[in-house]
């Protein structure tokens, strides 16, 4: 077996700042059902920290799956549950065409840079597609 | 998909370890194999896509929910598609459909990614087959995709 390629299968890489008040959370590789614990774990921080404005950069995900639709559609329940903002920033490729088919932009906003997430949660969140009311990111 | 005469015919078969990281090894051996078969863009990252999800499903529901010890994968690029095939020795599944309602719902995700990004899908019992044609581009058909889902038989257990 190539151990490079065994090393990368689930590779993803996940880096934290605070820019205004609002969380951004940059990931890098493949965001997926291998990796999700990782995700799942820094945003029960997060939310558990009392956040309210999450930014996610998705320009450096290289694959995304249904597991990690699923943790964006649960994350951004969690944060209108408390009043919250969550939006995406910059899915590229093909993950772009991924989340783009699957409506994701209808429930969750995408922006083309961090700032431009930072400036639109200033916004009042506008009435999207209402989802189940259960949340189990945890 | 790339040009149709220099992709190489290929067969493969593999028993995939039932763990999260065999399940992501074989699928890494896999889309290796597609690239060296010439496969590249969006053909290249359906099938992966399409893969990772049906071993996702077969560890999930096969192995974790209806007992399956073993999962096997087998895949074949023939001169008019490419077949996956991901079968499990777990309790059979029943047949339903998956729509988009199904990404907000919470269940039948993984089954909407494969029938979007693949030519066709079907099930018998624990058997999924996914055939990708190598004249598709799922993605620039994606309008169709609707209509095609709304089709389709699947396997969710």
């Amino acid at each position: 077996m190539n151990p490079e390629m065994t090393a990368t299968a689930t590779a993803m890489q996940i880096e934290r700042s605070v820019l205004q008040d609002a969380v951004v959370i940059r990931i890098e590789g493949r965001f997926e059902f291998g990796t999700r614990h990782d995700y799942k774990r820094l945003i029960g921080q997060i939310v558990q920290e009392g956040h309210r404005r999450l930014v996610l950069d998705l320009e450096g995900v290289t694959f995304v799956d249904s597991s990690a639709l699923g943790l964006l559609l649960l994350t951004d329940q969690n944060f209108k549950l408390k009043k919250g903002h969550f939006s995406l920033v910059k899915p590229t490729g093909y993950v772009r065409q991924v989340i783009e088919l699957a409506n994701l932009p209808r429930v969750i906003p995408v922006y083309d840079s961090i700032g431009e997430a930072i400036a639109g949660h200033a916004e009042p969140i506008a009435l999207r597609t209402p989802i189940s009311s259960s949340v189990a990111i945890q | 998909m790339t040009a149709a005469s220099s992709i190489s015919n290929l067969r493969g078969c593999e028993d995939v370890v039932p763990t999260e990281d065999g399940i992501a090894r074989a699928r890494a051996r896999a889309v290796e194999a597609f690239e060296g078969a010439g496969l590249d863009g969006v053909a290249l990252f359906s099938l992966e896509l399409c893969i990772h999800e049906a071993l996702v499903n077969a560890l999930v529901h096969g192995v974790r929910k209806c007992g399956a010890s073993q999962i096997r994968l087998s895949y074949e690029i023939e001169s008019r598609c490419v077949r996956m095939v991901v079968e499990d020795d777990g309790a059979k599944g029943e047949l339903r459909n998956g729509s988009r309602d199904d990404l907000q719902a919470g269940t039948g995700r993984g089954l909407w990614l494969i029938q979007a990004f693949s030519s066709r899908m079907w099930s018998e019992g624990s058997r999924v087959t996914i055939e990708l044609d190598r004249n598709a581009d799922p993605i620039s058909n994606s309008n169709q995709i609707s209509t095609k889902v709304n089709r389709g038989p699947g396997v969710v257990r």
